[in-house]
């Protein structure tokens, strides 16, 4: 008879909370000689900076896309000040930080703001979320999700790594040419674009750069997810993560290369002469232009939003993938709807291609033309609102853990709710009318991104981070950062609606204050901005409880949310340093098997283990209870 | 069964792993997919490159159409030596795939031999293109002259650019098939077979790119 | 509720519907078939080689007819029609033949139909926005964009 309430580790009896030390030892141990054992020590430049561990490159995308993202953000922060008090100047750091050619005597330049606004939007979307969402995120997690050593290609990986930082790093550097950053928006219109100063060349060549990386990383995503899945796992058993990640690949690989032509065509006309973009008959501040003319500006608006609508729901989906993972997890239930929830990606997907010119609705296109796009963009929200449904569906009934990330899954079901109806009135091309161009275009997307997107990251990030590193987040830090971003990001974005309906223009200097139109509403500007500041020291609970955590955190075991998927259940926290599984797992059953019926030893079952031997509960220790169990029953 | 490495599911601490992780199908097909990854990475890559040049072709449709005046094809383009360049880029698209009908036969050397003419054909086809170029740039025509001469040179210069590519990948091929074919044949195999489809889908451009620039 | 969660599993992985095609998973090593519908044998594979060269003659014939139809110098939309007709035909034999997509997988003409559907779409949009604008509202195209005729547009041939 085994002694009570003790586990057999090796030769000994042990108490639980031993074994697990000894487990963990265990592992430390063998990793220490995975890395050094047979004298194949790798050289730090080959395993840290040139790595092609999925694992290391995507901590290496995070932390260099939580960096851009702060950097994004505090471009916000530095036009937002202008907004509130257009024509004051800054505090004296700032002032001396940002010179005398951007701010002379303190006072942004309205040059200055504009090349902030174009960063701004470049910085986030393509050195920020993206890198975040898909290089970080499913890079570290899609091959453990799907029980694969690493991707398929894992050199490519790296490649795409180092293709992004170059493009970042250059994006970065435009503010110290002559002229400055880019400062035609992110959107790039010509024929300002063209005849723009330049910073929009290097604009031009880092987004080659970023595409090319982006292109990259799709084959392999791809690649990785149809031809690595383990043994029985089939693709009605895929999580959602991995489901959103497959489509967002295929949005990123198909959408992208027109952007790749259309910025060589832009390159081409900015430093080879060429009027792909230019028409005939340009004055620029009097002097005609010497180019050959006959292009059509309107033919780069449709190859960037090509891809730019598709990027959209790039920056959506891993997101929503995120939640379903987190909300399954802690409504210890099934996701309700899995079938509607892959159906609905798919198709939103594959509309996503369609609905383009949506954003062109101003540009006097013909009624045909407008009756399609507008009918398009009606049909892509059905999918939207399913996937949407299916998530807070998912909480009916259910007995819900309030753990961090579940805070923030919790709340991005309202963000995005409000993100996504307030697209609706943009989508129909009459109501389009008053609406382009002003506030509540920007209060629309940023919903859909800001309390949505980057909630989901959050979510994300409090979730994963035991598995990365071993420890957890401390959880009281994690919720005053909630409850304090969730405020605040309201009351940035929330008065931005009323000053759109105002008809308060975007991409103002002075946020509105030579327009009569815009004197009701300009009060809000105020409000908004301290808002902003006040977002930037909500974070500051979050950076400390990052950095701190990683060294200093409570340590806890592989699956400490007992969650069902491969990567908490089948693996180490951190998991193992080489090929991630010592045996490859066979999966046996769908991904959020919680709560089974008939199932009485736990409330989970992991996809991995096979019916015969599902684990008894055990304080964050999934593994280790099975491993124990085993021992129990030899 | 002693120590307390037998909970890490039978990590044996003691065996030296190489640190190239062994990733499945990267050789031999999935079963159920039918294909090993390089397959379908290439393919996926491919069909990226189908709307890169979709996109160019969009672009040359858009301005075309709307302009009140566009010369034909055939009164400004050397329309021989682009004939010639035609089947130049067929030939070599039969070469590389005879190549890789040879590595699969075990004929090593003949498989070389093939990848070489692959790499000459590509090498003729941009001298010919240099001839055109510079024959253009001689009478001062330049992209920036007018659409036409613009989109004439982005589709044919991505087009060579492409072609570059491709001969630098044939070069590496080569430099490197003894060693490969010696130690890791089927890997070999499937990088000429993957390098080809990339090939051939070059020629494919070509294919309709010559109609449409030059005999229109 | 997951749809697993309904089939009694005795240890054979349930991989079903929705996915590729139903076939036993695992790592069989079948030296011969690591080519998709590929005959690997020496003599499959002289059949294909001359199956190769053929595809190249029709393919040198079809280049020096399409050069022979250009030299008619037909009407526009006549001489569009026939040029693209004959390069889809010769693009054709290229992917079935040397890129062997007549046996290749399924997996990859749904990767290529996507492809070729957005394709279309993007050849499509900007064209047709502008035909649309040009038919809704009258004078549009005098605000279009006006080309500079082409100076060089001589009547050389070929240069």
């Amino acid at each position: 008879m085994p002694p009570k309430r003790q586990v057999r580790v090796g030769n000994q009896w042990m108490r639980a909370r031993d074994a697990q030390r000894a487990l963990e030892e265990a592992i430390r141990v063998a990793n220490e000689e995975d890395v050094h054992g047979g004298g194949h020590q790798q050289p730090f430049l080959r395993k840290y900076v040139f790595s092609t561990d999925h694992k290391w490159i995507g901590i290496q995308y995070a932390i260099t896309a939580l960096c851009f993202l702060l950097l994004g953000f505090s471009m916000m922060l530095l036009m937002r000040y202008q907004l509130a008090w257009p024509g004051q100047p800054f505090p004296m750091w700032i002032a001396r930080f940002l010179g005398q050619s951007n701010a002379p005597g303190g006072v942004m330049l309205p040059e200055f703001y504009n090349q902030l606004g174009a960063m701004h939007g470049t910085v986030m979307v393509f050195l920020a979320i993206v890198p975040l969402a898909v290089g970080a995120f499913g890079n570290y997690l899609v091959p453990l999700q799907i029980g694969a050593p690493d991707m398929a290609f894992p050199k490519l990986n790296m490649m795409s790594y180092w293709l992004y930082l170059p493009g970042g790093l250059l994006m970065l550097l435009s503010f110290f040419v002559p002229g400055g950053a880019p400062n035609s928006g992110w959107t790039s219109y010509p024929p300002l674009s063209v005849i723009a100063t330049h910073g929009q060349t290097v604009w031009i060549i880092g987004m080659i750069f970023l595409i090319t990386s982006s292109l990259l990383g799709s084959v392999n995503f791809i690649v990785t997810i149809f031809q690595l899945r383990a043994k029985g796992l089939s693709f009605m058993r895929l999580p959602f993560f991995v489901w959103a990640q497959l489509v967002t690949s295929f949005l990123l690989l198909l959408a992208f290369p027109p952007l790749e032509a259309a910025a060589i065509l832009q390159l081409m006309d900015r430093v080879a002469g060429t009027s792909f973009f230019m028409p005939s008959g340009l004055v620029v501040s009097g002097t005609p232009l010497t180019n050959a003319g006959g292009g059509n500006p309107l033919l780069w608006q449709h190859l960037f939003w090509f891809l730019a609508h598709p990027e959209v729901y790039v920056l959506i989906l891993p997101g929503m993938g995120i939640i379903a993972e987190v909300i399954a997890n802690n409504t210890r239930k099934p996701l309700w709807g899995y079938k509607s929830l892959v159906g609905a990606g798919i198709f939103l997907g594959f509309m996503s291609f369609v609905v383009w010119a949506h954003h062109m609705f101003m540009t006097g296109m013909g009624t045909a033309i407008s009756a399609f796009f507008q009918t398009t963009t009606m049909i892509i929200s059905i999918p939207s609102v399913i996937i949407l449904t299916a998530l807070i569906m998912s909480l009916w009934g259910a007995s819900i853990r309030f753990t961090v990330p579940m805070l923030f899954a919790l709340a991005f079901l309202p963000m995005f709710g409000i993100g996504g109806l307030t697209g609706l009135p943009l989508g129909l091309a009459a109501a389009d009318i008053h609406l382009h161009d002003t506030y509540y275009v920007i209060g629309h997307f940023h919903y859909v991104v800001a309390p949505g997107t980057i909630f989901a990251m959050f979510a994300g990030i409090y979730y994963w981070f035991p598995k990365a590193t071993g420890r957890q987040m401390n959880e009281k830090l994690g919720k005053l950062h909630f409850w304090s971003s969730l405020i605040f990001i309201n009351g940035v974005f929330a008065p931005m609606f009323i000053q759109g309906l105002a008809g308060v223009s975007r991409r103002l200097y002075d946020g509105g204050a030579q327009y009569i139109h815009a004197k009701p509403v300009l009060h809000l500007n105020v409000f908004m901005s301290i808002s902003a500041f006040l977002l930037l020291a909500a974070q500051v609970p979050f950076i400390f409880n990052f950095f701190y955590s990683i060294f200093k955190g409570q340590r806890v075991g592989s699956n400490v949310w007992d969650a069902t998927t491969i990567e908490w259940a089948a693996t180490t926290s951190p998991p193992l340093a080489h090929g991630n599984f010592d045996v490859l797992p066979v999966v046996y059953r769908g991904p959020y098997e919680y709560s089974v019926p008939g199932h009485t030893e736990s409330d989970f079952i992991p996809q991995h283990v096979p019916d015969d031997a599902a684990p008894a509960p055990t304080a964050g220790g999934g593994m280790l209870a099975a491993a124990a169990v085993a021992q129990r029953e030899a | 069964m002693d120590d307390g490495h037998t909970l890490v599911a039978g990590h044996d601490a003691h065996s030296a792993h190489s640190h190239e992780i062994e990733i499945p199908f990267t050789v031999h097909a999935r079963p159920d997919t039918g294909l090993y990854n390089g397959k379908l990475g290439i393919w996926l890559f491919l069909a990226s490159e189908v709307m890169l040049f979709g996109a160019l072709f969009s672009t040359l449709v858009l301005l075309r159409t709307s302009a009140p005046v566009w010369p034909h094809g055939w009164q400004i383009l050397n329309v021989p030596l682009a004939t010639l360049n035609t089947f130049v880029l067929i030939a070599s698209s039969v070469t590389v795939i005879l190549a890789w009908a040879n590595l699969r036969l075990g004929e090593l050397k003949k498989a070389k031999i093939f990848l070489l003419l692959t790499l000459l054909c590509g090498f003729g086809f941009m001298i010919i293109k240099t001839i055109e170029y510079t024959t253009k740039f001689s009478h001062h025509q330049y992209p920036s002259t007018n659409n036409f001469f613009g989109t004439y040179f982005v589709l044919t210069g991505l087009h060579g650019l492409h072609v570059l590519g491709g001969m630098i990948v044939f070069a590496y091929l080569l430099m490197t098939a003894d060693k490969w074919y010696a130690t890791k044949r089927d890997q070999f195999t499937n990088r000429v077979e993957v390098t080809g489809l990339y090939w051939h889908f070059v020629d494919l451009v070509w294919i309709f790119l010559f109609p449409i620039l030059y005999l229109l | 509720m997951s749809d697993t969660a309904r089939h009694p599993e005795q240890g054979v992985p349930d991989q079903h519907a929705g996915g590729p095609p139903h076939e036993p998973l695992g790592e069989q090593e079948h030296p011969t078939h690591h080519h998709s519908g590929h005959d690997d044998s020496p003599e499959g594979i002289r059949k294909e080689v001359r199956r190769y060269l053929i595809v190249f003659g029709m393919l040198a014939i079809l280049t020096i007819i399409t050069v022979a139809i250009a030299q008619l110098h037909l009407p526009t939309w006549k001489a569009v029609t026939l040029a693209l007709a004959v390069a889809t035909v010769k693009g054709s034999l290229v992917a079935a033949f040397f890129m062997h997509l007549v046996s290749e997988r399924k997996l990859i003409y749904g990767v290529l139909v996507l492809t070729v559907f957005f394709f279309g779409v993007l050849m499509w949009g900007p064209w047709h926005h502008r035909a649309d604008a040009a038919k809704s509202w009258p004078g549009y195209d005098v605000n279009a964009s006006k080309p500079a005729t082409s100076q060089t547009a001589s009547p050389e041939p070929g240069h």
